[in-house]
């Protein structure tokens, strides 16, 4: 078996590289594949509710012209997510999304909603990154939780599968570990081949491979060898998971290897197409917004806004219960900093248009610093307390 | 710092000339040194390079001891600092307990958290409706020095107990 610290072997060296699939046949095939399943998304999970929430949030999914997406969120452009992921939503509090690359940084992840979260979704049919993102999202709105979507990423075993009639029979491809055995044949004969989408099946812990360094499958799929391997090596316990078509599948393939799965652990299997019935979010009360500028990045300044979130808790005022906070991050590049301050203050002037409450009562848009010294602006006429932290 | 490096002949700042803060803290540290008698040697820097720049000239000078002033571009650049102060050897004070985290020396400086979480709370209070003006200006309260023994080793410091007894957390 390889070990982690062991080189990428290259492609060069293996006697079997007859069987390679040159680069220009296997992309296109895998890329329209790939293509047909986001599109499959918009129609399966609530794509489109996502994109407008996440607008809503002042958290677009695609960068503005010339700006770089917050570190830790994701950039939704790619459309898929073809090697995999990890996404953290929280419907609740920004920045809603934190994408993962590797299992092994997942478990390692220092922050605190990484070690929390307790549900997790794996989506059916080609499970990009938008479908699993907007099932996830969904969720999290229903129960106000954080919620862990796993995209599983998808290779060429997936279009052989895909081809052999994929959806239609997934008990019987499971019964014949149809995945498997083609992922296995893939990974010995063409490891180059083999790897492509298998990134983040690749980086959990242990994860078997093949001679050529190739990742094959040990219980059955990419995404069920992921959500084992945090079943078996995170402290906090799922309590929910949610499976959609053969996404259920994969969690019951996950859970059966695993001997601690807990009896209060919970799964939801969707059969059909995931639509949550969201009626609160239509009459979505005024809340009064703060701005929050600051000079560093979301990575750096976690624990320090938390601190101001305990603050603002402190005076009665929860982050997406009844205060909304726009956060706008400079990333250490300070000549940016006007610009978003004016990008900030033009945000609360489009929130005007759709406002109800009365003038006086909304909040009010005056610039603080409040520490160590305090200088206050009126801005507009309108209040928008402004953090220079 | 002083108490840290008595014998030094001259120590170093290093502040970023480019802030609003930076003549106020230079004005302060000089007043500082001169009631001591320290000769005070102020270096600027703004940009990663000339932190670069700063560091080979403070490896030229020999210098004993550095003071790296409260600036946000230090605190972003913490960990290249706390590099280079460790690859010259050069024992340094800054203004933060991150620093001294990532393997810093020493720090002494206001909680952050507190400043935060006051943010924090007069963010609510005006939101309810209290006039920003009515709002007190506050000063921090709670200073904290933070000292990092196993950096203190390396650079082969004796820290003096009378030191050592007033840190708020000393980091092995």
């Amino acid at each position: 078996m390889k070990t982690k610290d062991d080189p990428p072997t290259k492609i060069a060296e293996l006697p079997l590289t007859a069987f390679e699939l040159p680069k220009w046949l296997v992309e296109p095939a895998v890329r329209s594949c790939r293509l047909f399943n986001t599109a499959l998304d918009f129609i399966f999970y609530n794509v489109p509710t996502l994109r407008v929430e996440l607008a809503k949030k002042d958290a677009p999914m695609q960068a503005r012209r010339g700006e770089k997406p917050p570190s830790r969120i994701i950039d939704f452009d790619a459309l898929s997510d073809p090697e995999g992921s990890l996404l953290l939503i929280d419907a609740t509090s920004a920045p809603y999304v934190h994408k993962y690359q590797s299992v092994e940084k997942f478990l390692e992840s220092p922050y605190q909603e990484t070690r929390d979260v307790d549900i997790a979704t794996i989506t059916g049919v080609g499970s990009s990154a938008l479908g699993s993102a907007a099932l996830a999202w969904d969720i999290s709105v229903a129960l106000e939780k954080p919620v862990l979507a796993i995209v599983p990423g998808y290779g060429v075993a997936d279009v052989v599968l895909q081809g052999l009639g994929g959806w239609f029979a997934f008990g019987l491809h499971d019964f014949l570990s149809s995945k498997t055995l083609i992922q296995t044949g893939l990974a010995t004969a063409a490891p180059e081949t083999a790897r492509i989408g298998r990134e983040l099946a690749a980086s959990t812990p242990q994860e078997p491979t093949a001679r050529g360094g190739a990742p094959i499958f040990r219980y059955g799929s990419g995404s069920s060898d992921v959500l084992h391997a945090l079943l078996e090596h995170r402290t906090t316990p799922f309590r929910l998971l949610v499976g959609h078509s053969k996404g259920a599948l994969q969690i019951n393939i996950a859970r059966r290897r695993s001997d601690r799965m807990r009896r209060r652990d919970f799964i939801l299997a969707l059969g059909g197409a995931a639509a949550w019935p969201l009626a609160a979010r239509a009459q979505e009360p005024a809340m009064p917004v703060v701005g929050v500028l600051s000079p560093r990045s979301p990575a750096v300044d976690a624990p320090l806004i938390a601190v101001i979130r305990q603050g603002l808790n402190d005076t009665g005022f929860f982050e997406g219960q009844n205060i909304t906070l726009y956060y706008r991050w400079a990333d250490g590049q300070y000549d940016r900093l006007a610009a978003l301050a004016a990008d900030l203050v033009r945000q609360d002037g489009d929130r005007e248009h759709t406002d109800r409450l009365p003038r006086r009562q909304r909040p009010g848009p005056e610039r603080a610093r409040p520490q160590p010294q305090s200088a206050w602006r009126q801005h507009h006429g309108r209040k928008l307390v402004y953090f220079r932290p | 710092m002083r108490e840290l490096r008595p014998n030094a002949a001259t120590i170093a700042v290093l502040v970023n000339p480019n802030s609003p803060n930076a003549e106020m803290q230079v004005n302060d540290i000089q007043i500082a040194a001169r009631s001591v008698g320290q000769q005070v040697d102020i270096l600027n820097a703004s940009t990663i390079r000339e932190i670069d720049a700063a560091f080979a000239r403070l490896a030229r000078m020999r210098v004993e001891a550095l003071l790296v002033a409260a600036d946000p571009i230090f605190f972003n650049r913490a960990s290249q600092l706390v590099v280079l102060a460790t690859r010259h050897a050069i024992p340094a004070l800054y203004s933060r307990r991150e620093f001294v985290a990532v393997g810093g020396l020493m720090s002494y400086g206001a909680n952050a958290d507190e400043g935060y979480h006051t943010a924090g709370v007069y963010a609510g209070r005006i939101l309810k409706g209290e006039k920003p003006d009515d709002l007190p200006i506050q000063l921090p309260t709670k200073f904290e020095l933070v000292i990092n023994l196993s950096t203190a080793r390396a650079l082969g410091l004796d820290v003096p107990a009378t030191l050592l007894a007033r840190a708020d957390e000393v980091i092995e």
